[in-house]
């Protein structure tokens, strides 16, 4: 670089104009190797870069030179990695966005589930809960513990609530569902709350008039689809082996009434899914989806016991995972805009600065945060695996019951607090110094049901080891082509 | 060459490269493929892999490729150490400014009750600069 060195009256040498020498000062950030290749570094307030392996090393001996390195060092600068002021003015920007990466917390519990029935017509071998005969009474939601569910949710802090009704098949208690909208759009009213309603239903005996009062109270319908038909009824049992058929004209139905967007799907991974990923994505762009969930099969319930045909190992979903995504991306390369939703919510915390609220993929952990569930029998848990937990005689969850507890003691008491000494990632062996910690989140339920204890042992744990691959993955991946950031930004504009 | 019998490894690490809390966080990660024992001595620290008890075959590696990955890790973990010393103050300030907003009392205007001055009132910007010019100057500056 030429240097001017005679000094002139208009304009002052170059090297006036250079900023003071001081070696920089390192900023909060962690790393992670991405490939043999790359490590990205991730800012505390979750803005990353994917330099060369080995510039970590470079960066903390303090090898980095601003003017040969001008490019990275620039890049490290306005990534909030370095700085090169001896105090660090942009701590309040710094700070805003570390606040409003954990925004999700400001307005607390949004989402209510009430489990209205455990009753259930299919005898799916996966099920989460205990499956009991489409007459019996008496695992329904009593009238009494709808109010008292209302009453409490009325005292959420939030603005803006969510019921979810849930089974067994939530259509089974239609009667108790009319019950609890009725009385919920009064007591919103009441509260000044916005209230949203979602029934979770196989739609296997879904009718017109139910349909009806879905559109007049703007309810949305979230189904199970498991990919195409034979994999769908393997799944999920029926008398008729008639599931997918009666789920596809349900979805065609629901669509007709309530509108396109109304009506989602969710899939549930078996042994046998892991087999058929392209058919599965290939299902739902059939059926005129355009977003799948690659979700991995839960260890809740009777998927534990039922070893031989659920057990299936982390390492052969992230192989299914990584084909269906694949395929999905070369879709999106075709010009056919789908989204695989997982990747969206990591890709929603690695590309944007605002946060998602996903029971598991938060710290603070979601569950009583985000979420709270009211089980049939008037039983209160931190979240819905916890209620599946409960299914199989774990209590561990348990927060209370709504004829015995206030908002009080079940939200702020004692199990609430043991709770919340796991549930935040930034505290726990393993995850403190993660590069993936802001992406990441912390799953106390999940821990306590493969390793007995919620705190979590993270070389073992199925989560870290599931969460670690995707999101490296999603890293390379974004590496690797340019044109594959692209999609993974479009994916994340349209979940906005 | 594939470590189907795998012999326990030993490694002597000394102190004055690798702290305690390195070491232990380093091999934190290799616990669910080994037994690992962590013998701290006067100036070095033994660290032992061995197969946990039942298990015959060891991951699938090599022992050229155990010890590369150990010694990455050592290195990668260092770094972390080194990073975290250099910026916890930042990383302290940084969390207690971005929650010192939920705060709902009365901003305290002494320094000695302030003295981050998260509770400084608008219009004064920038007034945690002067009191965070006073915290220690990290290495290298
Ligand atoms: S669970 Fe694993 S991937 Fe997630 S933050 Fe913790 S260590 Fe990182």
């Amino acid at each position: 670089m030429s240097v001017i060195t005679k000094p002139s009256r208009k304009f002052k040498a170059s090297n006036e104009y250079q900023v003071d020498l001081t070696p920089y000062r390192l900023l909060p950030f962690r790393f992670h190797e991405v490939t043999p290749e790359k490590e990205v570094i991730v800012s505390e307030v979750g803005d990353w870069l994917l330099v060369p392996r080995g510039t970590v090393l470079r960066l903390v001996s303090r090898e980095l030179d601003r003017v040969q390195d001008a490019e990275l060092y620039a890049d490290l600068l306005a990534n909030f990695i370095i700085s090169d002021a001896a105090e660090v003015p942009l701590l309040d920007v710094m700070a805003t966005r570390y606040r409003t990466k954990k925004s999700f917390l400001d307005a607390f519990t949004a989402l209510h589930i009430f489990v209205v029935t455990l009753r259930c017509e299919h005898t799916c071998h996966y099920c989460q809960v205990s499956r009991v005969t489409a007459d019996n009474q008496a695992f329904t939601m009593s009238r009494a513990h709808i109010d008292k569910g209302i009453a409490l949710m009325m005292q959420s802090p939030n603005p803006h609530v969510t019921m979810e009704f849930q089974g067994g098949e939530a259509l089974l208690a239609f009667d108790t569902i009319v019950y609890a909208v009725e009385q919920a759009r009064v007591q919103a009213q009441m509260h000044g709350k916005q209230i949203t309603f979602v029934i979770c239903t196989n739609l296997a005996v879904v009718t017109p008039e139910i349909l009806a009062y879905c559109d007049q109270n703007q309810i949305l319908i979230s189904t199970s689809l498991d990919g195409p038909e034979f994999l769908h009824n393997a799944n999920r049992h029926r008398p008729k082996r008639n599931s997918y058929q009666l789920t596809v004209e349900g979805i065609a139905q629901a669509r007709a009434v309530l509108g396109h967007e109304r009506v989602s799907a969710l899939m549930t991974t078996s042994t046998l899914s892991l087999e058929h990923p392209i058919a599965i994505v290939d299902e739902y762009i059939r059926q005129g989806f355009n977003s799948i969930f690659l979700r991995p099969i839960s260890p809740y319930g009777f998927a534990l016991r039922s070893d031989k045909k659920n057990k299936y190992q982390t390492e052969r979903f992230l192989e299914f995972y990584k084909t269906a995504l694949g395929h999905i991306l070369d879709c999106n390369f075709k010009g056919q805009f789908f989204r695989e939703d997982y990747a969206t919510i990591i890709l929603r915390k690695i590309l944007t600065p605002f946060p998602i609220g996903y029971v598991d993929l938060q710290s603070p952990a979601g569950l009583i945060n985000g979420v709270v569930v009211f089980n049939y029998d008037g039983q209160v848990y931190a979240s819905d695996e916890a209620r599946m937990l409960a299914e199989m005689q774990d209590y561990e969850f348990r927060l209370g019951h709504l004829d015995t507890h206030s908002y009080e003691q079940i939200f702020y008491g004692s199990k609430a607090k043991q709770i919340a000494e796991v549930w935040s990632n930034e505290s726990l062996a393993g995850c403190s110094e993660c590069a993936f910690q802001t992406y990441c989140g912390a799953d106390p339920v999940l821990h306590h049901a493969t390793q007995g204890d919620m705190y979590g042992y993270r070389p073992t744990s199925v989560f870290c080891q599931k969460n670690m691959e995707i999101i490296r993955y999603l890293f390379e991946l974004m590496d690797a082509d340019p044109q594959i950031e692209r999609i993974f930004r479009s994916w994340v504009a349209d979940s906005n | 060459m594939p470590l189907d019998s795998f012999t326990p490894i030993e490694l002597r690490l000394d102190r004055a490269t690798y702290s305690e809390a390195v070491i232990y966080k380093c091999f934190y990660w290799y616990g669910g493929e080994y037994d690992v024992h962590i013998e701290p001595q006067a100036d070095s620290i033994i660290v032992r892999l061995s197969l946990p008890e039942g298990k015959t075959t060891a991951p699938n590696t090599t022992d050229e490729a155990l010890l590369s990955r150990i010694q990455n890790d050592l290195v990668d973990f260092k770094l972390r150490e080194l990073i975290g010393q250099e910026t916890q103050t930042i990383r302290e300030l940084l969390v207690a400014k971005a929650f010192a907003n939920y705060d709902t009392e009365q901003p305290l205007l002494t320094p000695v009750s302030d003295p981050v001055g998260f509770h400084f009132p608008e219009g004064e910007p920038s007034s945690y600069v002067s009191n965070y010019q006073a915290l220690p100057q990290v290495q290298g500056e």
